[in-house]
This record gives structure tokens, sequence and C-alpha cells, in this order.
């Protein structure tokens, strides 16, 4: 799985590539988190377009990832879920805990 | 056409390195034997087979790669069995906090059931020298697809 970061404006971000799961995709994610938070940013993005997979590790790191951002003060919302992501954060009830939109400009917008 | 019946059996050490492989090989397979089901349902059950033999790796065999873990799916049209068996000593499913509760739904963990219960249409567990998750679905198109 690879990740990749970068800014539009004040909003950071995050875009996973590959399989969210345990072992490889969950760390990558805890880290790119941990990254940009160091960087200072505090409105973050995850852009799921190429995500094809996300397993309960990768939600649990999501779940984290939220609690990080939150306890240091940050927001972060989720965009562009394919259709079995989306379905694995509803089966679980995540959803309820996140902002998603369906675009990043929607999503961008969110934050002003 | 999708055969009238397949059947694949696979065992591996006990690492979580292996699931990545088990996914790709369970979704030739699953494509393969049901052409009227739609991707979105093959993932779905690849998922749930995931979340059954990454739980027999961390909980079941405590992730010792001495310890095997053996998977079996067998298809007699139009249902899917699926059996995932570890070495472990078993545990209560019963037991464990419900996910869904408000209190736990930011724990980092305990969602892996929860999910291959809402995939599959029957989940249950045997022991018997270790753990067997036993998982079955109608396995026929998007029609069939549970949990929803």
């Amino acid at each position: 799985m690879k990740i990749k970061t970068r800014e539009r404006g004040e909003v950071t971000i995050i875009e996973p590539r590959g399989r969210i799961t345990i072992g490889a995709g969950d760390v990558a994610l805890r880290d790119a988190v941990d990254e940009a938070l160091e960087a200072g940013g505090r409105q973050f993005l995850i852009n799921f377009k190429k995500v094809s997979r996300m397993d309960s590790s990768g939600l649990g790191e999501l779940v984290l990832a939220r609690e990080k951002v939150t306890n240091s003060g940050g927001v972060i919302k989720l965009f562009n879920l394919p259709r079995g992501v989306g379905d694995v954060l509803e089966v679980t009830q995540i959803h309820t805990v996140f902002d998603v939109f369906q675009s990043e400009e929607q999503a961008v917008a969110s934050f002003h | 056409m999708p055969p009238l019946s397949s059947r694949l059996t696979l065992s591996f050490g006990s690492r979580i390195e292996a699931l990545d492989l088990l996914d790709d090989v369970a979704a030739v397979w699953l494509n393969g034997v049901s052409a009227e089901a739609e991707e979105v349902r093959c993932e779905q059950i690849g998922l749930a087979l995931r979340e059954a033999a990454a739980n027999a790796i961390l909980h079941g065999n405590d992730s010792r790669e001495d310890k095997k873990v053996q998977i079996e799916l067998s298809f007699r049209n139009p249902e899917l069995l699926i059996r995932v068996k570890d070495e472990g000593e078993g545990f209560d499913p019963d037991s464990l906090p419900d996910p869904l509760l408000p209190e736990n739904l930011m724990r980092k963990t305990g969602r892996g059931i929860l999910l291959m219960r809402a995939y599959m249409n029957e989940v249950d567990f045997e022991f018997d020298g270790g753990t067997v998750a036993i998982m079955r679905c109608a396995f026929a198109g998007e029609a069939d697809t549970p949990g929803r």
C-alpha cells in the first residue's frame, strides 16, 4: 500500500492506494496521519478513491486517526469512498463518527 | 456458466503476510465459481474470509508460524461453505463486546466477527482440536446479498 500526502490550502489530503488491511496498510495509514500531525496540519481529508480493501484493522486505524486528530484540536473527514469501503463503514457504524463527502470539492469546501 | 460444485483447500503457517495472498487466491476462485455474482459480493465474502483467517492467526495461533491455519472453500450451487481452522484453545463468541454499542464504537479492535456475520448468512464456531469458523451463504448473485 502506498500513501501520498498533498496540501490544498490549509487542508492536508491523505491519499492511500491499495489495501488498508492488517500488517501493512493499517500501519502505513497510521504513519501518514502521525507525520501530517507532526507537520502541523489540523484539517485533514482522506481520499479513498484508490483503496481496494479495508478490513477491521484498517477500521481500527481510522478510528485511532480520528481520536489523535481530535485530541490535537483538528478535524479529519473522508471522501470518494468506493462502494465496498463505504459498505464496511456502514456495517460497523463507523460512518456515524465521520463526515463523509462524495467529492474533493465538497470535502474541502466543508472546512470553510 | 458457473460449475455445479468446486472446492479449494489451503494451509499455511500463521503469518499475517499470508492474508494478502489468501485474498488474491480466494478472489480468483470466487469469481470463477459464480459467474453471476457481482464484484462487490465477491469482495464481501473475501473480507469475511480474511477476517476469519486473521482471527485464526492472531488469536487462535498467537502468530506462531509453526501453527497452521487450514482453509476450505466449498461451493455446491447455490451454497458457499467456508471453514477456517486454527490450532488454538477456543473462545466464547458470546463473551465478546458488541462493537455497535455507543461505548464500543471508538474501540480499535473487535469488529472482525461483526463483518463476518454481516457478509455471510450463517457464522458458527466449533471447537475440535482448535477453533473452526464455519460460514455459509447463498452465492448465486446479488439478489441473495445478506446483511443489508
